[in-house]
């Protein structure tokens, strides 16, 4: 609210300076601007994380994604891999009596996306190492260089009954 | 690090556009030439809307906008394509009426149907194309490069050669007889009468429909990280292009982390650097605010978008400083550079008072400030799950 009359004043200043006459001028052009991107910073990826039957069911947390995440990208390209900066931006956790759904959203640098999505797809883990996880596996739900454009989904749902 | 890019990457864009609006707008006569206007109207199929703005705005407004927007309505029905062509449902919707139209199937590999303003565009494998018989031509579907393996027919429904009996049109009821007479999914919306969905005698009725109203969904974002759009706003001009292109695309990201409602923004997130390095623009003026969203979902035509976005216009004006956002998603994207959507953003109008030479009348609220919109339309991303 403070912010609001703090503006407003602004405004009542500001007007009468630069506005002394009151002609009723024939509205200029606003500017306008464009721009293309084309290579932004970030990959984005929705990830489902699969898990095994039989596997415990319990909601991933951020660590958990991490280290599921840093195993896949190590599997695939070693210590490379792991050097990868990723940023988890969310994680949902959607349960009920039937179903488990462990959605992970991530991003990382653009120039390593295409690796990343390599490494995750075709990583299946678990099973020999000690951590908790038994076998699990990722799946990339959306993947684009927008956040914005991913966050929707598809709408596909609409369709069903 | 690894400069490995994919071609379905190289192929994303995102198209902003940073435009004043105009002092006044009339309702009847829309600068639909100009962004963001024409960006709306240029999205005929979409998903999802939602709206951002902050909380204290928004109960502010609520009343005027529960009373003047209706409810998005639509049917969900199951048919073949060859019901769009029965006397009844061709006259009253196609000839003489107007209606939107889209069916089930993810373009690049089904078989996906849109009808819009009595063109019926199917989008069609090579071998079914060629069991049709029409005329239509090839179309890019993220496959091999060179090889026509999809085609796009095109068919204006309209024209006066398109009657039951005539020649050419016998040949689309043959197809849709002998080739194409596999039942789908169907989205329906009738622009010429919103509510008419209920009157039985309605052609729509004959395929029983499931008759849907989009009732919007309120969520809460509390203590949310938000930049300062009022300094924004002002230093937006003096920008160079670098910068400005970083500083839009940081804002677009913030909304959408906003609309899938990240813990990194709230004002209480205290992750660790090794799970999150994700910082909200501009944060170390970023204050915490109470934000809203209202969430459509369904088929929504883009007439109702533009009234949506007139009314917030309308309503947001009077409180000058404040801002809002509106995201939309479209349905039924192509399979390459599809239209993935697009975002606007109004920002206040304190910023633009020195440029703007329209607002001066703005204390009165009776002439609406030449407020500046951030527009990002979004094309090529990759989603294959709802």
């Amino acid at each position: 609210m403070t912010e609001d009359t703090h503006g407003d004043m602004e405004v009542d200043t500001n007007s009468p300076l630069t506005e002394p006459t009151k002609r009723k001028a024939p509205e200029p052009k606003p500017k306008t601007l464009h721009f293309t991107s084309r290579n932004p910073p970030w990959t984005y990826l929705k990830l489902k994380l699969i898990p095994q039957p039989g596997s415990a069911p319990q909601p991933l947390d951020p660590l958990s994604a991490r280290t599921y995440l840093s195993s896949a990208l190590s599997q695939f390209l070693g210590l490379t891999g792991t050097a990868i900066p990723i940023d988890i931006l969310k994680i949902e956790n959607e349960s009920s009596s039937t179903t488990k759904r462990d959605i992970v959203w991530i991003r990382v640098p653009r120039e390593d996306a295409s690796v990343v999505v390599s490494a995750l797809s075709s990583w299946i883990g678990g099973g020999n190492n000690s951590s908790s996880s038994g076998d699990v596996a990722w799946r990339v739900c959306a993947k684009g260089n927008f956040l914005g454009a991913l966050v929707a989904g598809s709408g596909a749902d609409l369709f069903v009954p | 690090m690894f400069e490995e890019v994919d071609d379905a990457s190289r192929r994303e864009k995102c198209f902003t556009t940073i435009a004043q609006l105009p002092a006044f707008i009339d309702p009847k006569q829309i600068p639909s030439k100009r962004s963001p206007f024409s960006t709306i109207q240029n999205h005929a199929f979409v998903h999802s809307v939602e709206v951002i703005l902050p909380k204290e705005v928004y109960s502010k407004i609520k009343p005027s906008l529960e009373t003047k927007l209706e409810k998005p309505r639509y049917a969900r029905v199951f048919m073949a394509p060859s019901a769009l062509l029965e006397h009844d449902f061709f006259n009253t919707y196609i000839k003489s009426g107007n209606i939107l139209m889209i069916s089930e199937g993810r373009s690049g590999s089904d078989n996906v149907f849109t009808l819009q303003d009595g063109i019926l565009r199917m989008e069609l494998g090579k071998e079914i194309y060629e069991r049709t018989g029409l005329t239509g031509k090839p179309f890019r579907s993220g496959g091999r490069k060179h090889a026509k393996e999809r085609f796009l027919v095109e068919l204006n429904l309209r024209l006066p050669s398109m009657l039951h009996g005539k020649k050419g049109f016998e040949r689309i009821v043959w197809a849709f007889a002998n080739v194409l007479t596999q039942s789908m999914a169907w989205l329906f919306h009738d622009l010429e009468s919103n509510s008419g969905l209920d009157e039985g005698n309605k052609p729509i009725n004959k395929v029983q429909p499931q008759l849907i109203t989009c009732e919007p969904q309120e969520i809460d974002h509390e203590q949310i990280m938000t930049p300062p759009f009022y300094e924004n706003g002002k230093v937006l001009e003096e920008m160079s292009e670098g910068d400005l292109q970083e500083h839009s695309g940081s804002l677009s990201e913030w909304l959408a982390m906003v609309q899938m409602a990240s813990p990194r923004l709230s004002g209480e997130d205290d992750v660790d650097p090794y799970l999150s390095r994700y910082a909200v623009p501009d944060a170390d003026e970023s204050q915490a605010c109470d934000l809203m969203s209202l969430k459509w979902h369904g088929l929504i035509p883009s007439r109702w978008i533009m009234q949506l976005f007139l009314n917030m216009l309308q309503s947001t004006k009077v409180s000058n400083l404040s801002w809002f956002a509106l995201a939309v998603a479209t349905l039924g994207k192509e399979a390459v550079e599809g239209r993935d959507g697009f975002t606007v953003m109004v920002l206040p109008s304190g910023q633009s008072s020195e440029s703007s030479e329209a607002s001066q009348v703005n204390g009165e609220g009776t002439n609406g400030p030449g407020r500046v919109t951030l527009c990002w339309e979004l094309m090529g991303a990759s989603v294959t799950e709802p």
